[in-house]
């Protein structure tokens, strides 16, 4: 009998059935244990005697037993006694126990013969007894009694069940084969278990049927199996303890479930509309052709892994893997391939693309349009003529150099380019394909105007066009493009204009930047208004700050004074635009220039920004020193000075010192009779910063004159230490080239000289008074004798006098080395000799 | 007053060209003027203009000195779409017929021999499970 009609149901013999353990429910057997105490040997009371009880069997309440007699009798169980052989625990069913009584020596010499007969009549009777559970029991402990295969198959079981369970131990794989095979041809046996045994031991399972050997085996028609059949196999392996066979249920309802692990599953979800995860692709080297091409039509990601299948049709072979690349992704083919799969459409796109070995796969109807298509792609005028109606045309327009095409051409957009660079015109239409056709090829006519220097051609090319363009951009471009034919005709008001028109609405920094251009050459405010626009509104902080720039270079009409400190007011809303790039990423030379041009013409505004509004430039050398700029001389200077004190400082620096010193010498030596510039030198001076030789000796000097020529002798005097400046300077001289050491000498003279002579100026009248002073005291105490003057106070009195002295013939002599003047150093010796003589007298009296 | 000319103009190149681009442009000029005795420039304009562009900044996006030429580049695009000059890659059409229901009912049959094969493949070599076995306990 085949699985096939065993599972379908047919020839179950009900009589066989009920003569074994039934199936399919009773395929998995729960065999009862003994009780405890059955199988053992006990000594009970039977009257006055004691005797040997052999229990049976267990009831609710007591033991059945026999007496050594022979009779079966019934105990309580409260009257069992001490056990003479106790039960065998490693036994655990009934009949194993009361087998063990008649075989083992030891249980044998408690048993009489009429006992013996009773136990065996009780061991038949369990065996053969309506339950199967006893003998399934016997199998279970055939290894505790020692029980061959022969043996259990001798027990009222089915053969399966014995093989089974001898299987399932059975460690040699000759005789696991044995019984592997047996199991697999016992038509008794249930098809789970036999399906199961021969799927586990990979035994031959043909005798299972069809169905099993074309499922499982994958041998074998398989369009002859049902769902009903699959569904039955699915639960006659579940029975037999596989659960796992739950899959083949899911698969026939639902094949799709598991695309994940079978391509053919995955081919079925897809082609039913599932989405595979991106990651997957779905072998198709076992799919039909047909199925395939289904797979590609819709899009499916497929590999092919496989090189041994072909692919025929047409009259012609090819690789599966070649076939689906040609479906698939066509330009990864080779040549050959192309030629091998009769594939024309890509080899004739090759050839037009420039590949010329594509062409043998191109026939010969067809090679003539690849000609031509591939020599009007390359802009060349084709020499063939073509089949195609398309190529025709266009090679035909290509050949007149132009003319008029028929509207209906621009639907194939490749021919486009040839057209527009044939200069073909169309008639207009509002057509949206039309209209940009007509934009383009007057953009590009008239761009190749202007390149061939023909400005009217294009200024009457873009102004037709202009009648009839809607798109902004391209009517913006169109007045560029009359802007600069009109720009270069001289006409650069109405280029200007034409330029403002498509300035209007959006527009490009490009537009702003050529509207600047030519107001450049036109008035100047119209120029800095537009630049000024681009440094507010241009993308890049470059451009913005070339614009920033251009519009300050503008407004000052002269490079040169762009960067001077300069009295008139920049505009507004230029230093708007300067002031919005103080924080940007610029190049280190132009954001010198913009924070220089801020602190010259906005100090106020620099001045009060924090640290954080100057951004990458924060701590550099340009913002510490013209923010210092901005605050004042006395920071500038004192910057400067720190600046150039650090080394290796950059030439801009050394630049803006002599810029500031220069500027202050000047000064000095045109207006030397005011204070003002004469404190501008002495800041500069006492800052320290370091100068060159001619510098220091210029600016000490003109520095020095002009503040003594500010002072009146009268009410005061010039500081001790610009002597000592005036000494340094004169020091510097030897450090000088000659040519300059002669005026830069005479200079310091005149400094020197200008001290000396405010220093005797200043003292003399001190120390005439001084002199009356004293001499009027020597009046009052001539008559006094010597012994009553109180000579501690007339010191007191006279202190102050003898210290100026001291004082005025220290400072005169340290100012004498400076002067030059024969008649000044005179003067200057008459008045230090007055002041050693009045300091004698002072002396004397004390 | 700035020079009025512009260096990209008289050699008849876009804004921002290249040096290559602008030497070869020099070269087709230079046969233009032989062409045109009395055109717009002449020989040593186009050696400036040359000589100007080869100078110019490496970005001339950011530059505002010269007109621009075209002003917006896009805008002259030639849309390269597909046809008789610029054939699309088109794929094999397909050898077979759309499959018949009977087909794809052969492949939900491979799918139940690939299933089958998956649990094939797990039972071989495992051990069989036990069908008989006492029960825990007493009756």
């Amino acid at each position: 009998m085949s699985v096939d009609n065993e599972v379908s149901g047919a020839n179950r013999d009900p009589s066989r059935a009920a003569s074994h353990v039934s199936r399919p429910a009773l395929i998995g057997c729960l065999v009862p244990r003994a009780l405890p105490g059955v199988g053992a040997v006990v000594r009970l009371r039977r009257g006055w005697r004691r005797e040997r009880f052999v229990i049976l069997d267990r009831t609710g309440a007591g033991a059945v037993g026999v007496w050594p007699s022979g009779q079966v009798d019934r105990r309580p169980s409260a009257h069992l006694g001490r056990s003479l052989f106790p039960a065998p625990e490693s036994i655990r069913s009934q009949v194993g126990r009361l087998w063990t009584l008649l075989s083992s020596p030891s249980a044998r010499a408690h048993v009489t013969e009429a006992a013996a007969v009773e136990i065996q009549t009780m061991i038949d009777r369990l065996l053969h007894g309506r339950d199967p559970r006893h003998a399934i029991g016997l199998l279970l402990d055939r290894k505790a009694l020692r029980l061959s295969l022969a043996d259990c198959l001798a027990l009222p079981i089915e053969p399966w069940r014995v093989r089974y369970e001898f299987l399932r131990d059975e460690t040699s794989h000759l005789l696991r084969q044995k019984l592997a095979t047996e199991i697999v041809r016992d038509t008794d046996a249930p098809v789970g278990v036999r399906l199961r045994v021969a799927l586990a031991e990979g035994v031959d399972a043909s005798p299972l049927g069809e169905t099993v050997t074309a499922l499982f085996a994958g041998t074998g028609e398989l369009a002859a199996i049902t769902d009903s059949q699959v569904n039955q196999l699915a639960g006659a392996l579940e029975e037999s303890g596989s659960p796992e066979a739950t899959k083949l249920r899911v698969a026939v309802a639902n094949p799709g479930w598991f695309m994940a692990s079978s391509p053919s599953a995955a081919a079925i979800a897809v082609l039913s509309g599932a989405r595979l995860p991106s990651h997957q692709r779905i072998t198709v080297d076992e799919l039909p052709t047909a199925v395939i091409d289904d797979l590609v039509d819709v899009g499916a990601p497929i590999a092919v892994s496989t090189t041994g299948r072909y692919v025929d049709a047409h009259g012609r072979r090819a690789p599966l893997r070649t076939y689906v690349a040609a479906r698939t992704r066509p330009p990864d083919l080779s040549n050959d391939e192309l030629g091998l799969l009769g594939f024309e459409v890509e080899a004739y796109r090759r050839f037009v693309f420039g590949d010329d070995a594509a062409a043998v796969a191109i026939s010969e109807a067809k090679i003539v349009d690849a000609r031509v298509a591939r020599s009007l792609r390359r802009g060349e005028t084709p020499v063939d003529e073509p089949h195609d109606a398309a190529l025709k045309a266009a090679a035909g327009l290509l050949r007149s150099g132009g003319g008029l095409a028929e509207p209906e051409l621009l639907a194939d957009r490749s021919l486009w380019r040839v057209m527009i660079g044939a200069g073909v015109s169309i008639t207009s239409s509002s057509e949206p394909d039309i209209e940009s056709f007509l934009d383009l090829a007057a953009l590009h006519q008239a761009r190749a105007a202007i390149f061939e220097w023909d400005w009217g051609k294009a200024l009457a090319i873009a102004r037709e066009r202009l009648r009839g363009a809607r798109r902004e951009a391209v009517r913006d471009e169109l007045l560029n493009i009359m802007a600069c034919a009109l720009w270069q005709l001289g006409q650069a008001e109405a280029a200007l204009a034409a330029l403002d028109k498509a300035l209007e609405g959006e527009y490009t920094d490009a537009l702003l930047t050529n509207a600047a251009v030519i107001a450049s050459e036109l008035d100047h405010d119209s120029a800095i208004d537009r630049f000024v626009k681009i440094a507010r509104e241009a993308p890049g902080s470059h451009q913005r700050a070339m614009a920033a720039e251009r519009a300050l270079l503008l407004w000052a009409n002269d490079e040169a004074r762009i960067w001077d400190d300069e009295d008139e007011r920049i505009p507004m809303e230029i230093l708007g635009a300067l002031r919005l790039l103080i924080g940007d990423a610029l190049p280190a030379e132009r954001y010198l220039r913009i924070i220089r041009a801020l602190s010259a013409h906005d100090a106020a505004w620099l001045a009060s920004q924090p640290k954080s509004a100057f951004g990458p430039h924060a701590d550099t050398a340009p913002v510490r020193v013209f923010t210092a700029r901005a605050r004042g001389i006395e920071d500038f200077a004192a910057a400067l000075a720190r600046e150039l004190r650090r080394g290796a400082v950059e030439p801009w620096v050394e630049e803006e010192r002599d810029s500031v010193v220069d500027a202050a010498i000047s000064v000095l030596a045109e207006r030397n009779d005011e204070l003002g510039p004469a404190f501008f030198g002495m800041t500069l001076i006492q800052a320290g910063i370091p100068l060159n030789p001619r510098q220091k000796v210029l600016l000490v000097s003109l520095t020095v004159t002009s503040i003594t020529q500010n002072i009146d002798p009268g009410e005061g005097e010039p500081k001790e230490e610009f002597i000592d400046w005036v000494g340094d300077a004169r020091a510097q001289l030897r450090a000088l080239e000659p040519e300059h050491r002669a005026f830069a000498e005479s200079l310091v003279v005149i400094a020197g000289e200008a001290l000396a002579r405010t220093y005797v100026e200043a003292r003399r009248p001190q120390l005439f008074q001084a002199s009356n002073m004293v001499e009027q005291l020597a009046a009052r105490i001539r008559g006094i004798p010597a012994w009553q003057l109180n000579r501690d106070a007339l010191r007191d009195a006279t202190r102050p006098v003898a210290e100026l002295c001291d004082d005025s013939w220290r400072i005169l002599h340290r100012v004498r080395p400076l002067v030059v003047d024969r008649n000044l150093l005179v003067g200057l010796d008459a008045v230090a000799r007055f002041a050693t003589e009045l300091n004698q007298m002072v002396r004397g009296m004390w | 007053m700035p020079d009025p000319r512009n260096p990209y103009l008289v050699l008849g190149v876009p804004y921002g060209a290249s040096k290559d681009e602008a030497a070869r442009a020099f070269a087709r000029a230079t046969r233009r003027l032989r062409r045109q005795p009395n055109a717009t420039y002449q020989v040593e304009d186009l050696n400036w203009a040359l000589h100007a562009i080869e100078q110019r900044i490496d970005e001339p996006a950011s530059s505002i000195d010269d007109y621009r030429m075209p002003a917006d580049a896009a805008v002259y695009e030639i849309p390269d779409g597909e046809g008789a000059l610029n054939p699309p890659v088109q794929p094999l059409p397909r050898w077979t017929q759309p499959s018949e229901p009977a087909a794809l009912d052969q492949l939900r049959r491979g799918v139940l021999r690939d299933v089958a094969a998956a649990i094939a493949n797990g039972y071989r070599g495992r051990a069989l499970p036990p069908i008989h076995y006492f029960e825990e306990g007493s009756r």
